[in-house]
C-alpha cells in the first residue's frame, strides 16, 4: 500500500497576467518505509509539488492523497525540511523544536523532554540555548530535521536539504537522515526528497523519479538496487550505471523540449509570416 | 513613456483645474496668489532636490571610494548632520535676510537643502559599500576601471539609493515647506517676496482663521504630493529596483516599503527653523561604522567641546556674553527646567504609547488579514503623502471652535500632532517588515499548524520586533523636533503674544523667537541632545542589538 499518491496532478500560476503551467500531469507514489527522491533541473516544479503534498499548496486538477485521504491543510503527520532550514530566528534551538510541540498541545515539561532528546539524536547536545544565529549551516539543519522529527511523523519531506551546505557537512548529514530512516524505533520511516544532484540521489534513495524541465513531467523512474549501507559501493560499476541512466534521462528530457520549443517557434515564426 | 506624460499633463491639468476651483469660490484676499504661490513652492523644492542630488551622489561616491576623504567626510558630515543648526542658524538668517528679498529666498533654500541632502548622501555611502567584493572584483577581472566602472557599476549601485533618497527629499521639502516659508523672527514675519503655499497655508490659518479654506489648502497640497509620488517616484524605484543588482539592493528598498514612501527619514525638524538629523540612519550608522570612523568622530566631537569649554571660560569677552545671556529673559524661566523637561517627556510617552499600540496592532492585522491589508495599505499610502506638520493650524483652529480654550485646544493639537507624526514611522516600519516575512517563516508557521494568538505570539511579532525598534528610534526622533515646533504657536501680530504651552520646546522657541536670546537657545538645544543620545544609548542601541539576531537570513 503506498503511503502518498500523487495522481495527474497539474498545477499553474498566474505571474503578471499570464499563466505558467508548472506541473503537467504528474503521477507517482511512495510506499511505506520507502525512500524516494524526485529529481529534475530546476524549476522543473520539484519544490511546488513537494508543497503540495505538504499542503501548504493546491493542487489545480489531480489527486494527492495520503494513506487514501486527500492532503487539504498540513498535518502533523507530514513533517518538512526546508532548504534554508526554515528556523524561526527569534527562538533558540530547543524552542524551535518544542513550539511546534505546544501548538500539539503538549506541556511544557514533555515537550522539554522531548525536545532535548530529539538534539541529542541529531548531535547537538550542548546547543539547546543557543539562537540559529550563531549555529553552522549544518548545525541549523540539524535542528530542521529535530523539529520535523520530534512531531512524529509518519512521512518527511525534504526540499533540497543539503544544497546550501558544503559537500563535507553534506555527506555527514546525509548518513544521519539515512541512520534515521534506517532506525525502527522511530515512527518516521516514509522519507520523499528533491534533490538536483544525481548522485546524492542515486546514494539515498530506493527510487529515483525524474522530472522534466518546466512544466514537469515525470519523464522515468530508476529503480536502485544497491545493498544498504551504500557507502562501500560508491567505487562499483553498478552506482555509476545507475547515475548515468539517471543523468541520461535528464538528457534526454532537454532535448525533447529544445526541439519542442523550436518546434512552436517555429511554429510562431510560420503563423507571422 | 507616452502613459507617463499622459498622466504627468493630466496631473497638471487637475492641479490648474482645482486652482481655477479655489480661485473662484474662495473670497480671500491672498487667493488670487494660489498659482504664483504654488508654483514658486513647487520650483523651490525642485531645485534644492536638484542641488541635494548633485552634492549628495558627487560627496558619496568620492567619500565611498577614497579611503582619505571617507576617513574625514564621513563622521564630519554626521556630526554636522546632528549639530543643531537653529543653535547658530539665527545668525546665518538674519545675516541673509540682510541681503534682501533674494537673501529670504536663499535661506530657505538653504533649509529645505539641509534636511534634503544627508539622506540622499548616507544612501550613496551605503550603497556604494553595500556593493559585494565579488562584484568589485570581477568588475576589475574584467578590466572596468574609472569612467567604465563608475558607469557600469557604481551608477546602477547606487540608482536606488539616490532614487529613495530623492524621494524622502521630496517629501521633507513638502514636510518643510510650511516652517520654512513662514518664520516668524523677534515678532516679524518673515517670508519669501515669491509666497509659497506653506506661507500661505499658515497666514490663512493664523490670520484669517479660516478654517474650511485652510482644509481646502491641505487637501490641495496633500494632491500634489501624493499624486507625483505614486507617479514620478513609484515608477522610478521600480526602474531603479529592477537594475542590475536587484537582489543585493533589495534591502534599500524593502525598508522603504513599496507602497508608501512619504516619510521614510527622521529629520528632527526643530521649530520654524529646524535640525536635520538622518534618523533613519541611526541603527545603520550604529551598527556599520569601522573602528577608525568612530576615532575619528570622537576625536572631533571632543574637539568641538574642548573648542567650545576653552571658549566659555577661557576667553573672558565670550563668557561675559554668555553672563548676560544667562541674565535676560527668558533664563528666569531656566529654574523650572526639570519640570518642562518632564512635561515634555510625558506629553512624547503618551503620543509615543498610542501609537505603538494601534501601529502594532495595525501591522498584525494587516498580517493576519488579507482583506484588511486591501484596504488599509492604500489608506496608508495615502496618509503617508500629508505634510504632518501643515495639519498644525488646521487641528488647533479645528479644536479652538470646539473648546474654546485655546491652551487646552493647544495641548491636544500638540499631542495629536505628536501621534500623527510618531505613528507614520511606527507604519512605516511595521507594514513594510509585516510584508517582508519570508515566505519561509511563513510556510513554517503554517505547517507547523500556528493559528491565532500562538501565531502572532510567536511568528508575527517576534518577526516584527526589530522593525518595532527602529520605528521607536525614528518617531522618538520626529517626535522631538514635533513638539518644538507644536508646543508654541506664532501670533498673528506683533501686539498679540503668542500661544504656548510650558513645555522644552516652548521654552526654546520663545529664547529663538520673541528674545533672541542665542545663549539660552544654545544650552537649551544641548540639554535637548543629550537627552536624546542618552535615550539613544541606554535603550535603542541595547534593543537593538538584542534583536539583531531575529533578522531571517536569506
Ligand atoms: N508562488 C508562486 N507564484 C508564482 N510562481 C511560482 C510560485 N512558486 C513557484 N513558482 C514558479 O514555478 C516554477 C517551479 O518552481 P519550483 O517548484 O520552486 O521549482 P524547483 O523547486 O524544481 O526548482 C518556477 O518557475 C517558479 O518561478
Ligand atoms: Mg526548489
Amino acid at each position: 500500500m503506498s503511503v502518498i499518491e500523487v495522481g495527474n496532478v497539474s498545477k499553474s500560476f498566474v505571474v503578471e497576467n499570464s499563466k505558467i503551467l508548472v506541473l503537467d500531469n504528474v503521477s507517482f507514489s511512495v510506499g511505506n518505509d520507502e525512500f524516494v527522491c524526485l529529481v529534475g533541473p530546476s524549476g522543473c516544479g520539484k519544490s511546488t509539488m513537494l508543497r503540495i503534498i505538504a499542503g501548504l499548496e493546491k493542487a489545480d486538477s489531480g489527486k494527492v492523497l495520503f494513506r487514501e485521504q486527500p492532503i487539504t491543510q498540513p498535518t502533523p503527520k507530514i513533517a518538512m525540511v526546508f532548504q534554508l532550514f526554515g528556523l524561526l530566528p527569534w527562538k533558540t534551538a530547543l524552542q524551535n523544536v518544542e513550539v511546534p510541540l505546544e501548538v500539539l498541545g503538549m506541556e511544557k515539561e514533555k515537550r522539554i523532554h522531548i525536545a532535548e532528546e530529539y538534539l541529542r539524536m541529531v548531535g547537538l547536545e550542548g546547543f539547546e540555548n543557543t539562537y540559529p544565529h550563531d549555529l553552522s549551516g549544518g548545525m541549523k539543519q540539524r535542528v530542521g530535521i529535530a523539529r520535523a522529527l520530534a512531531l512524529k511523523p509518519e512521512v518527511l519531506l525534504m526540499d533540497e536539504p543539503f544544497s546550501s551546505l558544503d559537500e563535507l557537512t553534506a555527506k555527514t548529514l546525509r548518513e544521519l537522515v539515512l541512520d534515521i530512516w534506517r532506525n525502527p524505533t522511530l515512527p518516521t520511516n516514509t522519507f520523499l526528497m528533491v534533490s538536483h544532484n544525481v548522485e546524492e540521489a542515486v546514494f539515498m534513495a530506493d527510487r529515483v523519479i525524474v522530472m522534466s524541465p518546466r512544466p514537469g513531467k515525470v519523464i522515468g523512474e530508476v529503480k536502485i538496487d544497491i545493498p544498504r549501507p551504500r557507502a562501500e559501493y560508491l567505487r562499483e560499476r553498478a552506482y555509476f550505471g545507475y547515475i548515468d541512466k539517471v543523468v541520461e534521462l535528464l538528457e534526454e528530457s532537454k532535448t525533447e523540449t529544445k526541439t519542442e520549443s523550436l518546434l512552436s517557434l517555429t511554429a510562431k515564426r510560420t503563423n507571422k509570416l | 513613456m507616452r502613459r507617463y506624460a499622459i498622466s504627468f499633463i493630466l496631473g497638471l491639468l487637475i492641479i490648474c483645474g482645482m486652482t481655477w476651483l479655489i480661485m473662484t469660490f474662495v473670497s480671500n484676499p491672498e487667493i488670487k496668489n494660489l498659482p504664483l504661490y504654488t508654483f514658486s513652492t513647487v520650483s523651490r523644492i525642485v531645485v534644492t532636490l536638484l542641488i541635494s542630488v548633485v552634492w549628495g551622489v558627487s560627496f558619496g561616491i568620492f567619500a565611498a571610494t577614497n579611503r582619505v576623504a571617507s576617513l574625514i567626510l564621513t563622521p564630519f558630515i554626521d556630526l554636522l548632520q546632528s549639530i543643531p543648526i537653529l543653535g547658530y542658524f539665527p545668525m546665518v538668517i538674519s545675516f541673509l535676510f540682510a541681503l534682501g528679498p533674494l537673501g529670504v529666498e536663499f535661506s530657505v533654500i538653504v533649509l529645505l537643502f539641509t534636511s534634503m541632502a544627508w539622506a540622499i548622501f548616507f544612501g550613496v555611502l551605503g550603497a556604494i559599500r553595500g556593493i559585494p567584493t565579488n562584484v568589485t572584483e570581477s568588475a576589475r577581472s574584467f578590466g572596468l576601471t574609472g569612467w567604465r566602472y563608475t558607469r557600469h557599476v557604481l551608477l546602477p549601485a547606487i540608482a536606488p539609493a539616490v532614487v529613495s533618497g530623492a524621494n524622502l527629499a521630496w517629501c521633507d521639502g513638502w514636510f518643510f515647506m510650511i516652517a520654512a516659508e513662514y518664520i516668524q523672527y523677534k515678532g516679524d514675519v518673515i517670508a519669501p517676496s515669491s509666497g509659497g503655499l506653506g506661507y500661505l497655508l499658515a497666514k490663512v490659518a493664523y490670520f484669517y482663521k479660516d478654517m474650511n479654506l485652510a482644509i481646502i489648502l491641505l487637501v490641495f497640497i496633500t494632491f500634489i504630493v501624493v499624486y507625483f509620488n505614486t507617479l514620478t517616484w513609484h515608477r522610478l524605484m521600480e526602474r531603479a529596483s529592477t537594475g542590475t543588482f536587484k537582489p543585493i539592493f533589495r534591502m534599500d528598498l524593502s525598508g522603504v516599503g513599496k507602497l508608501g514612501i512619504a516619510k521614510a527619514t527622521g529629520w528632527i525638524h526643530l521649530g520654524k527653523l529646524h535640525w536635520p538629523r538622518s534618523l533613519s540612519l541611526v541603527p545603520q550608522r550604529l551598527r556599520k561604522y569601522t573602528h577608525i570612523e568612530k576615532i575619528v568622530a570622537t576625536v572631533l566631537a571632543l574637539s568641538a567641546v574642548f573648542f567650545i569649554l576653552y571658549t566659555v571660560f577661557g576667553q573672558f569677552p565670550t563668557f561675559a556674553i554668555i553672563q548676560e545671556g544667562f541674565n535676560k529673559p527668558p533664563a528666569n524661566e531656566l529654574v523650572l527646567l526639570p519640570l518642562l523637561i518632564g512635561l515634555t517627556m510625558g506629553r512624547l510617552t503618551i503620543a509615543y504609547g498610542i501609537s505603538l499600540a494601534v501601529a502594532i496592532s495595525m501591522g498584525v492585522l494587516a498580517a493576519e488579514h488579507k482583506r484588511f491589508a486591501t484596504v488599509f495599505y492604500p489608506l496608508y499610502d495615502i496618509g503617508q503623502g500629508v505634510p504632518i506638520l501643515a495639519l498644525f493650524p488646521v487641528i488647533f483652529l479645528g479644536l479652538n471652535g470646539l473648546i474654546g480654550i485655546p491652551r487646552i485646544a493647544l495641548e491636544l493639537t500638540c499631542i495629536i500632532m505628536l501621534i500623527f507624526d510618531m505613528i507614520w514611522y511606527m507604519f512605516l516600519n511595521i507594514v513594510s517588515a509585516v510584508k517582508n516575512i519570508p515566505t519561509e517563516i511563513k510556510e513554517v508557521s503554517q505547517l507547523l499548524g500556528f493559528k491565532g494568538v500562538k501565531r502572532i505570539t510567536h511568528i508575527v511579532i517576534p518577526s516584527i520586533l526589530p522593525s518595532i525598534v527602529t520605528g521607536s528610534i525614528l518617531s522618538w526622533g520626529t517626535g522631538w523636533n514635533t513638539i518644538i515646533f507644536a508646543e508654541y504657536m506664532p501670533s498673528t501680530e506683533p501686539s498679540i503674544p503668542p500661544l504656548s504651552i510650558p513645555g522644552l520646546g516652548s521654552l526654546l522657541d520663545k529664547a529663538g523667537y520673541e528674545f533672541g536670546n542665542t545663549v539660552v537657545l544654545v544650552f537649551l538645544l544641548s540639554i535637548v541632545a543629550i537627552i536624546v543620545l542618552l535615550i539613544e544609548g541606554l535603550v535603542w542601541r541595547r534593543l537593538l542589538r538584542k534583536f539583531e539576531k531575529y533578522h531571517v537570513e536569506v
